[in-house]
């Protein structure tokens, strides 16, 4: 008996090294072959990076993001910078200095006195323009020590409520923040909010609201798709014919229409966007659910499945043991390929001013905030949240581009 | 420095390729060499290291495989002897289509589908030969005609798809011939062909020698073909070449061990069994059309007959064959009497059960009877598929694979039981039962083709339809493939259809033979009958294609002469 138990594994066996590839399953393999590519290897942990420091945002942000945290003594300032070492010596401890900004000096005095050609001397002297108020001073002997798990604004770490376990963990703590005032890494915009703060904050909005337009999105095409292509024939053609139809309502307008339609119901400015998540999701399903059709009508004449079939298996069994699984690597696959686009739609929705609009923070806001041309002459370190966007559609691209050579049995031919 | 008699002459060619588990050695110390006029024959099973060394001979090698330095390829052209491997860019012609060129065995996929086949002529004519574009097709046109197409304008201007698959054949060898080469490399240019149209094109090749003096390399798994044409043969096993030497020498008085199992598997038609007893049927085909909807729509709507009116009386305990050539229906018919595929006329009645309480005793279905009793009939009638590779569900283990049946009809009451009958067949099918916990991924074709008959068997089926089971596989794990058969048949009193196009496995594997073609049955009868005394026209055509080592074509002849004097004698 236990010889018997052995060979199926479920007594605990010797484990056999040699044996290990033979005995991999789908997964295991896609996972070998994944690994073996330095691009894709790179991009994962790149973007694993990037979801955790959205994921655990306030922790790893000094500075609340919120109007609540916004610095009002550094407005508009620039980055400041980390330094280990100055004129005045080496410091272990990683510092920055005390940022001070330069009220305008306007003398208003002479502007009172003066009249018109006081007038003309202010204009003319730079002090109203925009870029003048950007000027700061560096007090270099007053230095500001990083501290790391500092205690700052609290914040919910972990919070499991929404998902209906009645836990929730408040903590003050976070990864580095200065003694005295704040510390601005990438800068702060005009109302002194911190630039890296908001970035890190909003990444997690952005993926979750992609996740939610990517499942979605799943669910209709899998439903159609899968229904059109196991039954075929008329069910197939009529399924397609709704598709076709669907494909061809230019997108944006169906979203102008739901933002009105939502606008009318009392929705918090993130909830609106869900709700338009589900619309991009539930209209999206014409790709994925053709290709899963086309998918489901080829697997479905392999030989595999007659011999299923041929041996006794009811249809339900047929599909659920057999012909589901094999769809499972593509899916996945396939959902990673399509994160940046989702992404990309959010943003250029907030870009039309019709998903998310200030003070949330997503990249799609933070994208379109970077257009103004006050902010691409005076503030270019609001471009962060651009870099960071790039960063992370390139990791899903390559993450995406490697698995998809994985899943792909013939790749091993190459 | 080549040889003046040589037309090609290659030393010591080493060819490895480069893979992720390392390096692979492909082709070893290979040497030959090629007379003008002369056809040399290179036989080995897939893998062998054939195709490669062709291709090395016109330098089209796969990106990651090496030929090392010492490798020696030498062309006489011209009086002079030129290095193939010293060839570069525009040398290159030379070698590809030009002194040497190529034909390929699956001429559909060797043609520009959306280009007319007399472009892609005269586009070949022109770069080679500096025709004009007039000239080219006049050329094209006249070699059309040279290699036995008629109607050669027409054909000419029509595409791939419009030809037939011998004709496409043809073309490719009048493309091959368009810039006159002197050395034709022939990679299995017939093994996609049915054996009637291989027989003609074998004879086109045989008469193009004699009419130009070219040379060819003919590289085949069939020892039948190159008995027929080649003057020289290399046999190749793993990269190396295990034996060679003129036909006579090698075929007849094979020396390596790997040359008498390829001989083996020839069809033996000297020691064919008589006819066996007569036995009950255990499936009775009565009547069985089977019809597909075609083009058209609404009441134009044609519809093709795959299998037209056949009547069919099986013998129970026999290996009964199905032979015809592609698209004669006999796929249809087999999936029909397991029931999946729809019968628009007759039915299929399993008459000859053993009766088991489990077991209903007869089992009707057919155009009347539309609903199949799967369930009671996938106990009786199993099926054992062509391609090892899709027919085994890439992410079950082989274990889940082979206990499908007993798991999708709940035939077993626990785990342990269906683990033991899992084993106790896996054993019968001299599967590694400590390989049971693999993938499919990790096993050869012919381990495959085992596993998918523990699959047939694992309820005790009575009959198992086996359609083409052997195609996909290597001469050698053919051979143990059909003992295991035959085997199956001796201890079990299995029943089994076997479905070919491959008349050597049906000679070497049946007793009760049966031919179809174009969805009709020809004619049937004993092994022995059907393949010493064929009675049709179609059947005669069929026996007198496959190419026969010469011994085998004697006991023909005097099992025929026999007959002839029975029948003057009765």
């Amino acid at each position: 008996m236990t010889t018997i138990m052995n060979l199926f594994g479920r007594a605990k066996s010797k484990n056999n090294t040699d044996e290990s590839y033979y005995t991999a399953g789908q997964m295991a393999l896609i996972k070998a072959r994944f690994n073996r590519k330095l691009s894709g290897r790179i991009a994962s942990w790149i973007l694993i990076t990037t979801l955790m420091l959205g994921l655990f945002a306030s922790f790893f942000s000094p500075v609340d993001p919120t109007i609540k945290g916004a610095d009002s003594d550094y407005r508009r300032g620039a980055p400041q910078m980390v330094y280990f070492w100055d004129e005045n010596g080496f410091s272990l401890r990683p510092f920055t200095y005390t940022y001070t900004k330069e009220g305008a000096k306007i003398d208003l005095k002479a502007l009172a006195g003066g009249g018109l050609a006081a007038l003309d001397a202010l204009t003319s002297s730079g002090a109203l323009t925009s870029s003048n108020q950007n000027k700061y001073k560096v007090d270099q002997d007053k230095r500001r020590y990083l501290q790391f798990f500092v205690e700052s604004w609290e914040y919910s770490f972990l919070d499991l409520t929404p998902i209906g376990i009645d836990f929730e963990w408040r903590t003050k703590l976070h990864l580095f923040g200065v003694e005295q005032g704040q510390v601005h890494l990438m800068g702060t915009d005009e109302d002194g909010k911190d630039v890296f703060s908001r970035t890190l904050h909003a990444i997690w909005i952005t993926i979750s609201i992609a996740l939610v337009a990517l499942v979605v999105k799943l669910f209709s095409s899998l439903i159609v798709g899968g229904v059109s292509g196991y039954f075929g024939g008329r069910i197939d053609a009529v399924l397609m014919a709704i598709t076709e139809a669907v494909r061809v309502i230019p997108p944006i307008p169906v979203y102008l229409a739901c933002a009105v339609a939502l606008a009318q119901i009392d929705l918090t400015s993130v909830q609106r966007y869900f709700a338009i998540a589900v619309v991009i999701g539930l209209l999206d399903f014409a790709t994925l659910g053709r290709r899963l059709r086309t998918h489901i009508l080829t697997e479905r004449n392999q030989d595999y499945v007659l011999a299923a079939q041929l041996s006794g298996a009811s249809n339900w069994r047929v599909i659920w043991v057999h012909l589901i699984p094999s769809f499972t690597s593509y899916i996945i696959v396939d959902t990673l390929i399509n994160f940046p686009y989702v992404i990309l739609a959010e943003t250029s929705l907030s870009f039309l001013g019709l998903g998310l609009t200030e003070p949330v923070n997503s990249l799609g806001v933070l994208l379109q905030k970077a257009q103004d041309p006050d902010i691409q002459q005076n503030m270019v370190w609001q471009f962060f949240p651009v870099v960071i966007f790039v960063v992370m559609v390139m990791a899903f691209v390559f993450v995406g581009d490697a698995l998809r050579d994985a899943a792909d049995p013939h790749s091993e031919n190459k | 420095m080549i040889d003046q008699e040589n037309l090609l002459q290659i030393n010591d060619l080493n060819v490895s390729f480069n893979t992720d588990e390392g390096s692979v050695q492909a082709v070893e110390k290979l040497c030959m060499s090629i007379k003008p006029a002369e056809i040399v024959g290179l036989v080995g099973e897939s893998g062998s290291g054939k195709s490669v060394t062709a291709k090395a001979i016109m330098r089209m090698t796969a990106r990651n495989a090496v030929v090392a330095k010492q490798s020696q390829l030498l062309l006489q052209h011209q009086e002079q002897s030129i290095d193939i491997m010293r060839l570069r860019g525009d040398g290159l012609k030379l070698v590809r289509g030009g002194v040497v060129s190529m034909i390929f065995q699956e001429p559909m996929a060797s043609f520009a589908p959306a280009i007319t086949v007399g472009d892609q002529i005269v586009q070949c004519i022109q770069i080679h030969l500096g025709y004009s574009r007039e000239e080219a097709r006049a050329e094209g046109i006249r070699l059309f005609d040279r290699v036995g197409i008629n109607e050669p304008e027409k054909r000419f201007d029509q595409y791939v798809y419009e030809l037939s698959g011998g004709m496409r054949q043809r073309a490719m060898i009048a493309m091959a011939l368009s810039s006159k080469p002197k050395l034709l490399i022939a990679d299995e240019p017939t093994t996609a062909l049915d054996v009637t149209i291989q027989a003609q094109v074998l004879e086109l090749l045989l008469e193009l020698r004699e009419q130009t003096g070219m040379a060819m390399l003919f590289i085949t798994h069939d020892l039948g073909v190159i008995s027929k044409v080649a003057d020289k043969v290399m046999v190749m096993q793993k990269g190396r070449v295990v034996e060679s030497g003129s036909v006579k020498q090698v075929l007849y008085s094979p020396q390596h061990q790997y040359t008498k199992r390829l001989l083996d598997a020839l069809p033996h038609l000297s020691d064919l069994p008589y006819a066996p007893e007569r036995q009950s049927p255990i499936v009775k085909v009565e009547d069985v059309t089977i019809s597909y909807p075609q083009s058209g729509a609404g009441r134009n709507k044609q519809s093709f007959q795959a299998v037209k009116s056949i009547s069919l009386a099986l013998p129970k305990g026999q290996i009964i064959g199905l032979v015809g050539e592609s698209g004669s229906g006999k796929t249809s018919l087999g999936k029909a009497i397991l029931g999946a595929a729809s019968i628009s006329e007759g039915q299929i009645n399993y008459c000859g059960l053993n009766g088991d309480s489990s077991i209903v005793s007869n089992i009707v279905f057919g155009a009347k009877a539309k609903k199949v009793p799967r369930k009671a009939l996938a106990k009786v009638a199993q099926m054992v598929f062509q391609d090892p590779h899709s027919s085994l569900n890439p992410r079950m283990t082989v274990r889940d694979i082979i206990a499908e049946p007993l798991e999708a009809m709940k035939l077993t009451r626990s785990r342990a039981e269906t683990d033991q009958r899992v084993i106790d067949i896996a054993k019968r099918c001299q599967i590694d039962v400590t390989h049971l916990r693999r993938f499919p991924h990790a096993f050869s074709g012919g381990q495959r083709q085992r596993i998918s008959i523990a699959r047939a068997l694992i309820c005790q089926p009575q009959f198992i339809v086996a359609d083409e089971s052997v195609a996909a596989l290597d001469v050698s794990t053919q051979a143990e493939i059909l003992s295991l058969f035959k085997q199956l048949r001796d201890d079990l009193g299995l029943t089994i259809l076997f479905i070919s196009h491959d008349l050597s496995v049906i000679a070497n594997l049946c007793d009760w033979v049966c031919v179809m073609r174009q969805g009709e049955l020809v004619e049937q009868g004993s092994v022995r009958q059907i393949f010493l005394t064929p009675q049709q026209q179609y059947t005669q055509q069929l026996i007198a294609a496959i190419p026969l080592l010469d011994n085998h074509q004697k006991a023909i002849d005097t099992e025929q002469s026999e007959v002839e004097l029975l029948s003057a004698a009765g």
